[in-house]
């Protein structure tokens, strides 16, 4: 077993301990990060180069069909998928933290189903309104949806555990379903560009995405790793936090709305991308055991490579077809998902 | 003298037609937006084939590179366009470009387009930063007045006009097949070999405007729906019933009119027996082609429209 790195306040007053495995992972996937922008750039319809990349990058040549290819397209893309993954992936771990149930990702709190009932109501019934203020309304509707599972899963004797999960699961599946027969009935032109966005991708991300997004991840990361302390005392349950000082049902109610509003604003920036939520903080732990700070980092970096793979891959492998990030981050994400609690058995076992 | 101006009447036309390609003017797409576009585009892509393409080729529109559909074993193809032009993915140089859902757009930057038309409003944005980018949805257009404002976008007017000409000629003909005072009513629906859904249509590519030009008429429980289509449940079935219904068919074996006619028992066992126009043998089956977006496909409405309805003796709807 290796060492902790312990960092120390001059005082002493303060103290870090940090994994050192932990730290390794967390390198070995910024490296993995860098590796995965750099064959994004290259790979694609218009296969470039590693130098032509180098040489669009820096010298930024006009007129070039190159130049409009990576600085256009591929590189705001890039940025967004792994911002989007990052989002994703900090708001899972935050409710599989605060739930204490591995189960948990954001579609349990309601805000892909939110989000998706707001853009195909507003496509569906209100076309006219333009495709514009979608993030907008996708946000709103997240927002408002996390908000009613809050209130009814608050009861007299305060929230439980159980009771927001079911609350969760009840009402996401009843907007599913407004979702569906909007789907169904509505005007079958419009349901199509419904859809479009319901698979969740990408394709589009421009320079204002990677503004909005970066912005919404490095607004809310320290905030995140502020509460880190209350949510690592949550993770021992509400008795054992409460003894520790963590005043649960404000910080239960503070966190739960954190990770709605980091996967509202990936929702908002993309549509909905299922099983990221849920797979990276699980990959994370499998990983590396860690502090709830460093195992967030890590989380945010695993979402994030996930869904810039999960984007190339949907845009090389059967080009020009493109097919939504959406749909591979769920075809890679179940496999791996199985595969990780199938290895995590069998090490049990043995 | 001569051997000099050969060389200077080419150098001439070089110069005219460089100029003639970077000529632009400011255009208005249907989200209102002006646009500087080429006055007579040279590399145009579209975004939809069978509401663009379509129309676009029959104006003579040089498109490099268009949307298209994926057949069962994921060949590309475009809907309508060979079955009313004769011009494929296969034997022309118009590179696919993706789903109409879901653009590739390097592929689109690699092929230098100088015009981009697309029926989507949300695919302006992207692919703007690639070339001038036009939004026009011709699902809003009748789709004469469609074609007229595709081929002014694109510079085609002259072959716009020659176009309908010869349209209107060939229906000033077919008119004389069917009686001026006629109330005969024709239903326009769509279902899949699978049996799942059934839509009605008040408005559906070249094929209502044919009826309509013809003088036929939609039943009026379809006409009083404002939408262009609406699915109908199989308790409702009988809201597409008229004198003649008209559905439709695919290339492919699997979905012939036998498989769509398989279907709708799926959809509701025993239906024809709900149906006048199918119990008196009055429903027909036109090809995909009927509904495409093109003064061809109207002209195949003309003659489908004539060979199956116009003379022959049919048992009126109670």
């Amino acid at each position: 077993m290796k060492p902790d790195i312990i960092v120390r306040t001059p005082s002493q007053k303060l103290a870090l301990r940090l994994p050192v495995r932990a730290l390794w992972v967390l390198l070995g996937m910024m490296i993995a990060l860098l590796f995965i922008i750099g064959l994004s750039l290259m790979l694609g319809s218009y296969p470039l180069s590693a130098s032509q990349v180098l040489d669009i990058l820096w010298q930024r040549p006009a007129d070039e069909t190159g130049t409009t290819i990576v600085w256009e397209f591929r590189f705001p893309r890039v940025l967004v998928s792994i911002m989007v993954g990052a989002l994703l992936g900090l708001s899972g771990a935050t409710l599989q933290n605060i739930t204490r149930n591995p189960l948990a990702d954001p579609s349990l709190v309601g805000v892909s189903q939110g989000a998706g009932f707001a853009v195909v109501a507003l496509t569906v019934l209100m076309p006219e309104l333009g495709y514009y203020y979608r993030p907008l309304y996708a946000f709103g509707g997240a927002l408002v949806v996390a908000i009613i599972i809050q209130w009814i899963s608050a009861g007299r004797t305060g929230s439980s555990t159980m009771r927001f999960i079911l609350t969760g699961v009840g009402v996401a599946a009843f907007i599913s379903a407004g979702t569906s027969a909007l789907l169904t009935y509505g005007d079958i032109n419009r349901a199509t560009a419904a859809l479009g966005w319901l698979a969740g991708s990408v394709h589009a991300s421009n320079w204002q995405d990677v503004w909005l997004t970066s912005a919404c991840l490095f607004a809310l990361l320290p905030i995140l790793m502020w509460a880190s302390r209350p949510m690592a005392a949550m993770r021992m349950g509400p008795d054992t936090a409460t003894g520790l000082g963590v005043n649960v049902s404000i910080a239960r109610w503070g966190l739960i709305m954190l990770s709605v509003a980091l996967a509202a604003f990936a929702v908002a920036a993309v549509g909905p991308l299922g099983f990221v939520g849920l797979v990276a903080p699980h990959v994370t732990r499998r990983l590396t055991h860690s502090g709830v700070g460093v195992h967030l980092l890590i989380t945010a970096a695993i979402g994030g490579l996930l869904v810039a793979v999960a984007d190339l891959f949907g845009r090389t492998a059967f080009a020009p077809v493109q097919i939504p990030a959406g749909l591979v981050t769920a075809i890679i994400g179940v496999p791996l998902f199985v595969w990780l609690i199938m290895r995590q058995q069998a090490r049990t076992e043995l | 003298m001569r051997t000099l101006l050969l060389p200077l009447t080419i150098l001439l036309s070089l110069v005219v037609h460089t100029a003639s390609a970077t000529e632009t003017r400011i255009f208005t797409d249907d989200a209102g937006r002006q646009v500087e576009v080429p006055v007579q585009a040279e590399r145009v892509i579209s975004q939809n084939d069978n509401r663009l393409t379509l129309p676009l080729l029959e104006l003579g529109v040089p498109i490099v590179g268009s949307a298209g559909r994926l057949a069962g074993n994921g060949t590309p193809f475009l809907r309508t366009v060979p079955d009313l032009l004769g011009i494929s993915l296969a034997n022309s140089d118009i590179e696919f470009l993706g789903t109409y859902n879901d653009l590739d757009y390097e592929k689109i930057a690699g092929l230098k387009p100088d015009l981009i038309f697309t029926q989507r409003d949300e695919f302006v944005e992207p692919l703007s930063r690639i070339a001038p980018t036009l939004y026009i949805d011709p699902n809003n257009y009748p789709v004469k007045d469609g074609m007229k404002k595709l081929a002014d976008a694109a510079g085609r007017m002259d072959e716009y006009e020659r176009l309908l000409e010869n349209y209107e000629n060939k229906l000033t003909t077919v008119q004389n097949h069917f009686p001026k005072e006629q109330d005969i009513t024709v239903s326009v629906s769509f279902s899949f070999p699978a049996g799942e859904t059934l839509y009605a249509y008040t408005d559906l590519g070249a094929l209502t405007v044919a009826l309509d030009d013809l003088g036929l008429n939609l039943p009026q429980p379809i006409l009083d729906e404002e939408k262009r289509s609406f699915s109908v449940s199989p308790e409702q079935i009988q809201l597409i019933d008229g004198d003649f219904i008209i559905n439709f068919y695919g290339n492919e074996a699997s979905a012939g009119p036998e498989e769509v006619r398989a279907g709708l028992e799926k959809f509701l066992p025993n239906w024809c027996a709900q149906l006048h126009a199918c119990e008196n043998d009055q429903m027909i089956f036109f090809p995909y082609a009927a509904f495409g977006y093109s003064f061809s496909a109207l002209e195949l409405n003309l003659d489908l429209l004539t060979t199956h309805i116009a003379g022959r003796q049919f048992t009126p709807m109670p």
